[in-house]
């Protein structure tokens, strides 16, 4: 009974909407049309202060070209999606592979900019990967995505089903960050290093290779320790290090994970050494949680700080502050020079006479990026999806502002 | 008017969902709709005739589906012009690899027709089983209850609606529920720990199919192997509890869920020596240790578990005797069917559990355990057995959730997990799997389906309609940043939990025996309570 | 033969410690020779432990005397303490203080900032009892327990949006979720060797002292006034006999709203310490503190206000033991683990039993 009427309703409704509407037919050809672009980010919980100024940036960069491309043939319309769920307050694997799949099939996307969790990359990159949809990635730095040999066994062919690469990404990797932290302790004059890290893939990851620099380059570690982001205080910890008197604590980790509440214990137990992070902390957050204890903290990061840009970079954080009335965190611009990869894609997409709606010409126009004149400098992304522009740079808080210090290689 | 309260209320719920979906949702929530104005009303007829009842139920439902009209109404023309939409924006209707365009109002008007019609039809189908006999009425409920199900998944992939994700996570928490429900419904021991099973569930798949320590087995084997070891894990936890009682054993089991993800987390350079006689079981190596001999992994210490990096990726089911992935990572439909073949499962399971004289035994140690074990019954026993096959289904819900998201991650299985899943316990109905179903379907549907709908359109409500008319920079800056829909959710999340245990304290669909027990009298329970503290 | 069934089950259990534990950065004998080698260590971590667990413990007190009360764990309390915080934050923020001030202008803020969290919190804990518990009260007992989970969520929610209210208090900072940064009102001077010119090898913060003496002087106040005022009384025959002491003509609804008031006012009390102490604030803090809290209640016995404090103070200790000798990755479980231990030797918590403490 319910079955047949459902039938028969389901009949009327085709029947109906068939009759009643006649198909129109998708754009052909470099003809023209619409076509989407999503970024997939974290925009509930802890990480919004980040992702917002990303989705800012890269707002800022389609509409600086009206969002069109192909002079004027191609609209681009972005929409930014969150792959967040409130339960977890950060990004859910659950969320990621329903995004992911909503991408694979909604064939008017054509490309995702990110995501911004090294983890949540994981899973999306295989599924994206079956229907050849690029990936730009504003923030992902675990090196294992993209780089064979640099992390687990297998990666990064398993993240490939279809063996060919369709993830890139913006920013350098952590392999380099963590290793050029290591060489730049040493030249600060350090010969003992603790290592901590906020047992995430992240900061793990990043101390991981600090670690194993650290050791070819003649440092004594002492030891590494994880701690536990949520937890109220770290004098215990602090008192622990304290009593083994390295020259300098590294932390692997991100504002989110406590950081500040970390670097307070470290120095309110007394400890006088150089302190070290990496661009996870790098941010106005940071040195509004540690306070004085934020004083003096060495960071390393990948590309030049917002206020030492100049020429392109610095009109672009002009140009962001007087749109979004607020500073630009540091991935911001990696938000903004994805979005520039994209429009420089889809314009040679466009010049080889394929629609944009082509998904395979997309894919091979990102890995064909070269030489693109971005805000961050000249860069081409090489066979791996990764970046050529592995500019790295030191720098330091001083007076609760940072100064650069050097450009480490 | 008396009359049609009911049917009232139910239509103005259809009309809540219909108001932030609008156009196909309207045939979904109208055939719901009608299905429970049926019912209800079907069941508290007076007339006894099957056709009675239904012709009987016939204007209430058309009055409850009008109102859910409302909703679906009210979205068309005020919150999509409100939220920046434009009215003929296109809503698809997919058809294999076709498409049929349509124009809202297109969908808006099919969808309110078919809806309240389906809604009708189908509020007179059930209210006439409901004057079937007994048996007949038992075969064609569960017969139109299928069809439903079965129906749903198309429905949405033709409508484009877009559930199907948020019905699988359903699904795998109902599952859970269902596990827990033993524990805490019928045998009565608090568990804040649960998610610790649903963990050793879902990382026994990882270890047994993934490339991380080289072992693929089948996911058939694999499931299997999987309920079995949170079953043992529940012996071994729920062991030690044994002397504990209310609020002791909850925290203690609460300890158990706060230890397994650290454990899980950490597992990364294993190396297990026996301390007197030095053989090496796990992860030494010869030429570095001094052992006796290595039995396993020879190469130094072993990453069991990978940490936070999480096992991916794992295997998943293949269709037996053949070498095709139905299952692959971007369909839905094969993943929907195996949930919710696992849920009937579990159901057709518990059912007869509690019904056995394992499930007597529990209730009987619910209600008093020194009567109980005063009359023959082993509290150790019925006790561990609740622990261990409450853990089985979690153990099935965790292999499923490793092998559809293909990772696993030691965060996921947080104590907020355990929390939720006990919402859903409480909120539905202590030891009513009716209303642990029902109570999960709320509780996840507000969660993947409801706020994150909420706060998309009050997102664009606010860039569309508000954020240009104000001029005060302050004003602007704190409506901008301050007030960000997505991070009400909790807040709103939480409201549903307070209103509904408010309005409701014995749960949704209470079981018979809770219902009696609320009414008999506070001071015996007050006398317990006193007499575990003494 | 008794003797054996007595010791079997400990002699197993160290036998799996001694196996399993170097897994968990338990090595007996590296333990043992860094405590001789450099005992001072031990005792600098007894402090931190110490005033950690003193935190802790202001806490645990309200979850125990909500709990001796109606028997309810209140999930909300740990967020009405962080609610507590935010609202010491915001009143020094407004009064403009800063590490730079003069003495009394600190005392003076503090002093506000804690009677307002305090005011602020208790009005706030009665309302959550008006409006979630009350209708409650004779429900099944875990229906209030969902509603106190989701006046949690509510509560938390609450201090995320505070936190973003950058427009209206510049103190919170750029990001809501971001941890704040709370001013450091009481510096550190060390105790002993500042005030009495010891030099010793290890150092008490006029930090620790303050929170050790407070959480103290809490606890013991709390004690004489459920032991010895009016109302204390009222409380204790309440939570004896809730309906004998209806009819003994004492009002109930005013003693729970009482109760209420006054975990609310301990929470905002360790709401500024917490500030004072650790110098940032995290909306998230109450979840997790009140996690930590309520678990040291129940592991005191719960019901039982010295207990509740003993709690606190022991899994401070352990936490810091913890961090100190086995590994910082792994305290958490070890917490847990012990406290598992403990529970299932003594099923009623450390000094469950004591029925005549119970408030």
């Amino acid at each position: 009974m319910s079955k047949r009427s459902y039938l028969i309703i389901s009949v009327i409704v085709v029947l109906s909407t068939v009759l009643s509407a006649c198909a129109t037919p998708a754009p052909a050809g470099g003809a023209g049309g619409t076509v989407t672009v999503v970024s997939d980010l974290p925009m509930t919980g802890s990480s919004l202060g980040q992702t917002q100024t990303i989705v800012n940036a890269i707002t800022q960069a389609f509409e600086s070209k009206g969002n069109k491309v192909c002079d004027g043939k191609w609209t681009i319309t972005y929409k930014p999606y969150d792959d967040a769920s409130a339960a977890r307050g950060a990004w859910d694997p659950e969320v990621v592979t329903k995004n992911a799949k909503e991408y694979a099939s909604n064939t008017n996307i054509v490309l995702v900019i990110g995501t911004f969790n090294s983890g949540a990359a994981k899973l999306m990159i295989p599924i994206l990967n079956a229907e050849n949809l690029a990936m730009v990635s504003p923030a992902n730095t675990y090196p294992g995505l993209t780089k064979p040999g640099k992390g687990e066994k297998g990666e990064p062919e398993v993240y490939y089903p279809n063996k060919v690469r369709n993830y890139s990404r913006v920013v350098p990797a952590d392999d380099l960050q963590g290793a050029v932290g290591a060489k730049w302790a040493k030249e600060l004059g350090a010969k003992s290093v603790y290592v901590l890290d906020d047992q995430e893939l992240y900061g793990k990851g990043l101390a991981d290779v600090f670690n194993k620099a650290a050791v070819a380059n003649g440092l004594t570690v002492i030891a590494q320790e994880g701690i536990d982001g949520k937890a109220a205080d770290y004098k215990a910890l602090a008192t622990k290090i304290n009593d083994k008197k390295p020259d300098l604590i590294y932390f692997g980790g991100i504002t989110q994970n406590n950081a500040g509440q970390l670097f307070k214990d470290i120095r309110n137990v007394g400890f006088k050494g150089m302190l070290m992070g990496p661009d996870g902390i790098y941010e106005e957050a940071f040195v509004k949680a540690a306070g004085d204890a934020s004083e003096n903290v060495y960071l390393t990061f990948g590309g030049l700080p917002v206020d030492k840009l100049t020429g392109k970079a610095a009109e672009w954080r002009d140009a962001y502050k007087a749109k979004f009335k607020s500073d630009p965190e540091v991935y911001a611009i990696y938000g903004y020079v994805s979005a520039q990869v994209t429009m420089d894609a889809f314009e040679r997409v466009c010049k080889s006479g394929k629609a944009l709606t082509d998904r395979a010409a997309v894919r091979e126009a990102v890995f064909a990026t070269k030489d693109l004149d971005s805000v961050l400098g000249k860069f081409s992304l090489d066979a791996n999806g990764d970046t050529t522009d592995t500019t790295m740079s030191g720098v330091q808080i001083r007076k609760g502002k940072f100064e650069f210090v050097t450009l480490l290689k | 008017m008396e009359k049609y309260r009911t049917a009232i209320t139910i239509g103005l719920v259809g009309a809540a969902i219909t108001l932030l979906f609008g156009g196909w949702s309207m045939i979904l929530v109208g055939t719901v709709v009608g299905a429970i104005t049926g019912l209800n009303y079907g069941q508290h007829s007076a007339k006894r005739g099957a056709l009675d009842k239904a012709r009987e139920v016939l204007l209430p439902a058309l009055i409850g589906n009008i109102i859910m009209g409302l909703g679906g109404t009210l979205y068309t023309f005020v919150v999509v012009p409100l939220t920046g939409k434009s009215l003929n924006y296109d809503q698809p209707l997919k058809l294999g690899t076709g498409r049929v365009p349509l124009d809202s109002i297109a969908v808006f008007i099919i969808g309110l027709a078919a809806g309240i019609a389906i809604g009708v039809a189908v509020a007179a189908l059930i209210a006439y089983l409901q004057g079937l006999p007994e048996n007949v009425r038992r075969v064609a409920f569960i017969a139109s209850l299928i069809v439903f199900l079965f129906g749903l998944p198309f429905f949405d992939q033709v409508t484009g609606l877009d559930w199907i994700a948020a019905i699988i996570t359903i699904q795998i928490f109902i599952l859970l529920a269902l596990g827990l429900n033993i524990v805490v419904g019928y045998a009565g021991l608090l568990d804040l720990g649960y998610a610790a099973f649903f963990a050793i569930g879902a990382y026994t798949t990882g270890l047994l199919s993934s490339p991380q320590i080289d072992i693929y087995w089948n996911f058939w084997l694999v499931i299997w192997v999987a309920a079995a070891m949170a079953a043992f894990a529940g012996l071994v936890l729920g062991a030690p509890t044994l002397p504990l009682r209310g609020d002791y054993l909850a925290i203690v089991t609460l300890g158990f869920g706060e230890i397994i993800p650290v454990v899980f987390r950490n597992l990364i350079s294993v190396k297990l020596v026996e301390p007197f006689t030095r053989i090496c079981f796990v992860g030494c190596d010869p030429k570095v240790d001094v052992v006796r001999w290595c039995i396993y992994a020879c190469q130094g210490a072993l990453d069991l578990t990978a940490g936070e990096k999480g096992i991916n990726p794992i295997g998943r089911p293949m269709i037996p005797f053949t070498d095709e992935l139905l299952f692959s990572s971007r369909s839905y439909l094969p993943w929907y069917f195996l949930v919710f073949g696992l849920i009937v499962l579990s159901i057709f399971f518990i059912r007869r559990l509690r019904n056995s004289r394992i499930g007597r035994a529990w209730m009987a140690i619910r209600e008093d355990e020194l009567a109980a074990s005063q009359m023959g019954i082993d509290p150790v026993k019925t006790k561990l057995l609740a622990f261990s096959m409450g853990a089985t289904f979690s153990g099935f819900a965790g292999a499923f959730y490793g092998s559809y998201i293909s990772a696993i991650f030691p965060s996921v299985f947080d104590f907020s997990v355990s929390v939720i899943i006990l919402c859903m316990v409480i909120l539905g109905g202590l030891g009513n799997m009716v209303g642990v179903i029902i109570g999960g379907i709320l509780i996840m549907g507000t969660d993947r389906l409801f706020l994150p709908q909420i706060a998309t359109l009050l997102k664009d409500f606010m860039r569309h309609s508000v954020l240009g008319n104000v001029s005060n920079p302050v004003l602007k800056d704190f409506l901008e940043i301050s007030v960000d829909p997505n991070q009400m959710r909790l807040a709103i999340f939480g409201l549903v939990l307070v209103i509904m245990m408010v309005v409701r304290p014995e749960g949704l669909v209470p079981s018979e025996e809770r219902r009696a027990e609320l009414h008999e009298g506070e001071e015996e329970h007050g006398d317990a309570a006193t007499e575990a503290a003494a | 033969m008794q003797l054996v069934r007595r010791f079997l089950p400990l002699v197993i259990g160290i036998y799996l410690l001694l196996f399993f534990g170097p897994l968990a950065g338990f090595d007996f004998f590296r333990i043992v020779g860094e405590i001789y080698n450099k005992p001072s260590l031990l005792l600098q971590q007894l402090i931190n432990g110490l005033a950690n667990g003193s935190i802790v413990a202001i806490v645990a007190l309200g979850y125990t005397l909500v709990y001796g009360i109606i028997e309810l764990v209140n999930f909300a309390h740990g967020d009405v303490f962080m609610l507590g915080a935010f609202m010491a934050l915001t009143v020094i923020g407004a009064t403009g203080v800063t590490e730079t001030s003069t003495a009394s202008e600190k005392l003076t803020a503090a002093l506000l900032a804690g009677a307002a969290a305090i005011i602020f919190c208790g009005v706030i804990n009665v309302i959550i009892e008006r409006f979630a518990y009350r209708r409650l009260r004779n429900a099944p007992r875990l229906a209030p327990l969902i509603s106190a989970i989701g006046v949690s969520f509510i509560v938390q929610n609450i201090g995320l949006f505070w936190g973003g209210l950058r427009s209206f208090f510049p103190i919170m900072g750029v990001n809501s979720a971001a941890p704040k940064a709370f001013p450091d009102l009481i510096g550190r001077v060390d105790v002993f060797k500042d005030w009495f010119g010891l030099d010793l090898p290890i150092t008490l913060s006029t930090k620790e002292l303050m929170v050790i003496v407070v959480a103290a002087a809490l606890m013991v106040g709390l004690r004489l006034l459920v032991q010895y005022t009016k109302i204390g009384k009222a409380m204790r025959a309440t939570a004896e006999n809730r309906d004998a002491a209806k009819i003994m003509g004492i009002d109930i609804d005013r003693v729970i709203s009482f109760t209420f008031l006054l975990g609310g006012a301990l929470a905002g009390a360790a709401g500024l310490m917490f500030g004072l102490y650790n110098n940032t604030v995290v909306f998230t803090m109450g979840f997790t503190g009140g996690l930590r809290a309520f678990t040291s209640a129940v592991l005191g016995g719960i019901g039982n206000i010295t207990g509740a404090m003993f709690g606190g103070i022991l899994i401070g200790l352990l936490a810091a033991f913890s961090d100190q000798y086995f590994s910082s990755r792994w305290t958490n479980a070890w917490v847990f683990a012990i406290l598992v231990t403990v529970m299932v030797f003594r099923p009623t918590g450390l000094m469950g039993e004591n029925v005549g403490q119970k408030a």
